[in-house]
């Protein structure tokens, strides 16, 4: 989509062109442009690592603040936002919950804002109509007390709690996977029940990860 | 001619976005270290170098020397007069810098708690801070650079450990500003470190820079590709480097020697004579040490290898934690890392080697001096900033060292920013009010991975007000951090249904005041150096000016309690200060403010006893039961 947009600098039409074909001026990003399209990798869950990080690279070569270390007050800000942009974009579609829960949110779902309540919303939400993931998350989380009460000597322990949580993780991001393409193909509203219920799970197993690493660190 | 000009072929010309500088900038980098500080420059082919003194040394020992009377002492001379002067003489105020009183070790020096809570220290008669200390030494590298330089400096890129929070940064830029020296960047240690090492190879790939210093210990995980730099993760303790290791080893000798209250000069002695042995055993085997005893007698003792690093193996562990936690945040596995980089003197002692090549699996590169490797990376991240290099060879992307958050409630920390997000960056957290009615919210803004507000260092706090009245839970309050390429963080908070809004560019409230780096300036920039003490007299002046209101107060209430010889004896006193404030001897004022005090000792005592007896008159027994 073309935008009618004029230079800041010289009023040239500018469309979507991030700097002025006129005089060549840096222009303000657009905040409505998705994570993949200012990256320049195709939408979809799973994303090619190397692209990812050559398109990251290529755009803050051009666009970070280091660039307009000299240049206008006005020219600096537009680079401070276009960075600050292509940071959020590159963190979220390298790390493949982040990445779920930003397509789900594309597709009009509730995702996972970068928010407060959605920081808590995962612990909030487990409550309905999941009775077994919540069995084996608080026989786990049971055990991982245990091990973190009495530390000494529970590495062979440790190491199966890791293997486990991982072969869950793994689980699960298999099953996001199926549901986001589906999604992702649908032609009429997307169903994204699913998705967001691995992604759910996901997230608290992260934050088992985060527990289970400081046991780690304190046995290491 | 010291203005060299860029010329454009023609067809070639600068585009506008792309700002090429009409001249080449005088500009350097420096690695303002614990033990040593470092200043180079990159010459016309864009090689960087260290610039020597005149005897040839390009390592300056950071230790400043205050004489009673004239100006600082910085370097080696200030390393030899430590032994005789060991608490005017001081050295690695690295470790002090945006610290509080409680957060240091004194390590033999007189401290105090300044304003604003940072750590003030007594040296040449006159309280310094951490700022000025290390002000001082900058003004020596300045010196060194502009005489290399042929002129004024137009700025400096200054390296700090990665592991530094904002207070800790703030201090840094503060201590610049002081010396006169404009920060182009502050630049974190380890990514200067891989930034020579990259540009001196042509290196591309994942590294690790492990950095042990004379007092902090970083690591850093960077990404190099294409020219671009790019830190995918840091981590570190601002608080552990080779001084640690000197200690506990100097620790030993006075144990042995029988000192259990050493005086700073036994201090200083005992730390010298471990710092020349852990430096003797990299190379050898063993070392011998000799010292004084108090009672005269020497005190002789070798020691080997394998009993330093037993003495010390819990602080070459303690480097692992965070290691691997950096590891971790950049989501780096040990296989995909192309090397390791070694960085800092305290990374020659053998045992520190082997624990590096046993956690990264490799051995380490240490082709690079690591004494010099971050100022060299340092000078040419500031010829890149100054413009004097083609811009589209090199660029830098950092990332925040620590999380920041907000206090939510029951002192609880909700992290906004996650440590090592890459900057600039910009992230919302949305809050809302606990109370029905709510007119207003606090802001308080943290830095650090603790999950406790007291645990981690405040950094601001402000308020939002005028939130229209609501029930509890239905006010939206986004509130949103910005940190922009520098590192420096912006916290906005606005109520969404209403849209008011309240911003505040966070400044450490550690660290000097603004009015206060200010003051400092000013007189600084006004008149040279002699005017620090041109102030130190107005502080005298308005010192006397308190005691004398003081006294007068007290006067006025209880003159009664006074004869006529001591009133006199009072007025005398009195009128001594008064002539010493008309005069300039910062010295003479403060000499007689005590005069007044020792005269006016009996009349603040008696004064005492008069008030407790006046309270007590009049009062039954019981009250005091």
């Amino acid at each position: 989509m073309m935008r009618d947009r004029r230079c800041w600098s010289c009023g040239v039409g500018v469309a979507d062109a991030p700097f002025c074909p006129g005089c060549e001026v840096i222009q303000p990003p657009d905040a409505g442009v998705d994570h993949f399209a200012l990256l320049g990798v195709p939408r979809g869950f799973q994303v090619d690592r190397g692209r990812l990080e050559q398109g990251y690279q290529e755009r803050q070569a051009r666009f970070h603040p280091d660039r307009f270390a000299l240049a206008s007050a006005t020219e600096r800000r537009h680079s401070l936002e276009w960075a600050t942009q292509l940071n959020t974009a590159w963190r979220t579609l390298r790390d493949p919950v982040l990445r779920g829960g930003y397509l789900v949110r594309l597709l009009g779902g509730r995702g996972e804002g970068s928010t407060a309540s959605g920081g808590q919303a995962g612990r909030a939400d487990m409550n309905d109509g999941d009775p077994e993931f919540l069995m084996t998350v608080m026989e786990m989380r049971e055990e991982l007390a245990e091990l973190s009460a009495n530390p000494v000597g529970t590495g062979e322990r440790v190491a199966q709690l890791r293997q486990e949580i991982e072969r869950r993780i793994a689980t699960e991001l298999t099953g996001l996977e199926k549901a986001l393409t589906r999604a992702l193909a649908a032609t009429s509203a997307p169903v994204l029940a699913e998705a967001e219920r691995h992604l759910d799970h996901l997230r608290y197993h992260q934050r088992f990860i985060e527990e289970l690493e400081r046991l780690e660190e304190e046995l290491a | 001619m010291d203005v060299l000009l860029d010329i454009a072929e023609p067809g070639t010309a600068p585009k506008p976005h792309d700002p090429r500088p009409r001249e080449r900038r005088r500009v350097v980098g420096i690695d303002l270290g614990t033990t040593f500080s470092l200043v180079a420059a990159v010459d016309l082919q864009g090689k960087p170098a260290c610039m020597p003194d005149s005897a040839g040394s390009v390592s300056l020992p950071s230790i400043v020397h205050y004489p009673g009377v004239g100006g600082a002492v910085v370097g080696q001379v200030a390393r030899d007069l430590a032994i005789t002067h060991p608490q005017d003489t001081i050295a690695s105020v690295k470790r002090f810098m945006g610290r509080g009183l409680t957060d240091v070790a004194a390590g033999g020096y007189r401290l105090r708690a300044g304003s604003g809570g940072m750590v003030q220290i007594l040296a040449g008669e006159r309280w310094r801070s951490p700022v000025e200390i290390s002000a001082n030494i900058l003004d020596e590298l300045k010196k060194r650079a502009e005489e290399a330089l042929g002129g004024p400096l137009h700025g400096a890129v200054v390296t700090v450990p990665a592991y530094f929070d904002d207070a800790q940064r703030q201090a840094t830029k503060d201590a610049c500003l002081l010396a006169g020296l404009e920060v182009l960047r502050l630049v974190n240690e380890p990514t200067a470190a891989a930034l020579a090492y990259g540009l001196d190879r042509g290196r591309e790939g994942i590294y690790a820079v492990y950095d042990l210093g004379g007092g902090t210990f970083d690591i850093s995980i960077l990404k190099l590709a294409r020219g671009v730099f790019q830190v995918l993760a840091t981590g570190g303790n601002s608080a552990l480097g080779g001084d640690d290791f000197d200690h506990r080893l100097a620790e030993l000798f006075l144990k042995e020697m029988g000192i259990a209250q050493p005086t700073p000069g036994d201090l200083h002695a005992a730390r010298r004579a471990a710092r020349q042995a852990k430096e003797g055993l990299t190379t050898s085997a063993t070392a011998s040490v000799r010292l004084d005893r108090p009672d005269g007698s020497p005190y002789q003792r070798e020691i080997d290898r394998a009993a330093f690093d037993v003495l010390t193996q819990d602080l070459v562990r303690a480097t692992g934690a965070p290691c691997r936690r950096a590891l971790k945040d950049a989501g780096v596995t040990l296989e995909e890392l192309q090397g390791v980089v070694l960085v800092g003197g305290s990374t020659r002692m053998p045992a520190v080697r082997v624990f590096v090549a046993d956690l990264f699996k490799r051995e380490p590169l240490v082709d690079l001096d690591p004494d010099q490797v971050v100022a060299l990376g340092a000078a040419i991240q500031a010829d890149v900033l100054a413009g004097n290099r083609r811009t589209d060879d090199l660029l830098l992307l950092d990332v925040t060292p620590l999380s920041l958050g907000l206090e939510t409630m029951g002192g609880l920390v909700e992290k906004v920013v996650p440590r090592n997000s890459p900057i600039p960056t910009a992230r919302a957290q949305d809050f809302t009010t606990f109370k029905d009615g709510q007119g207003a919210m606090a802001i308080h803004v943290v830095q650090g991975e603790r999950e406790m507000v007291d645990q981690c260092r405040s950094l601001a706090r402000f308020e939002l007000r005028g939130i229209p009245p609501m029930v509890a839970g239905a006010a939206r309050i986004r509130v949103t951090f910005q940190v922009d390429a520098d590192g420096l963080l912006t916290v906005s908070a606005r109520e969404q249904t209403t849209g008011v809004e309240q911003s505040v560019a966070v400044k450490p409230t550690y660290g000097l005041g603004d009015g206060e780096i200010e003051r400092m300036l000013r007189a600084a920039l006004e008149h040279g150096a002699a005017d620090l003490d041109r102030r130190h007299l107005q502080e005298a002046r308005v010192e006397a000016e308190r005691v004398l209101h003081a006294l007068l107060s007290a006067l006025a209430a209880d003159r009664s309690l006074l004869n006529a010889d001591e009133m006199a004896t009072i007025e005398a006193a009195m009128t001594i200060l008064r002539g010493a404030m008309a005069g300039d001897d910062q010295r003479a004022i403060q000499e007689k403010i005590q005069e007044l005090d020792r005269a006016t000792t009996f009349f603040a005592q008696r004064r005492m006893d008069h008030n407790i007896r006046n309270v007590m008159t009049g009062r039954q027994l019981t009250d005091f039961e």
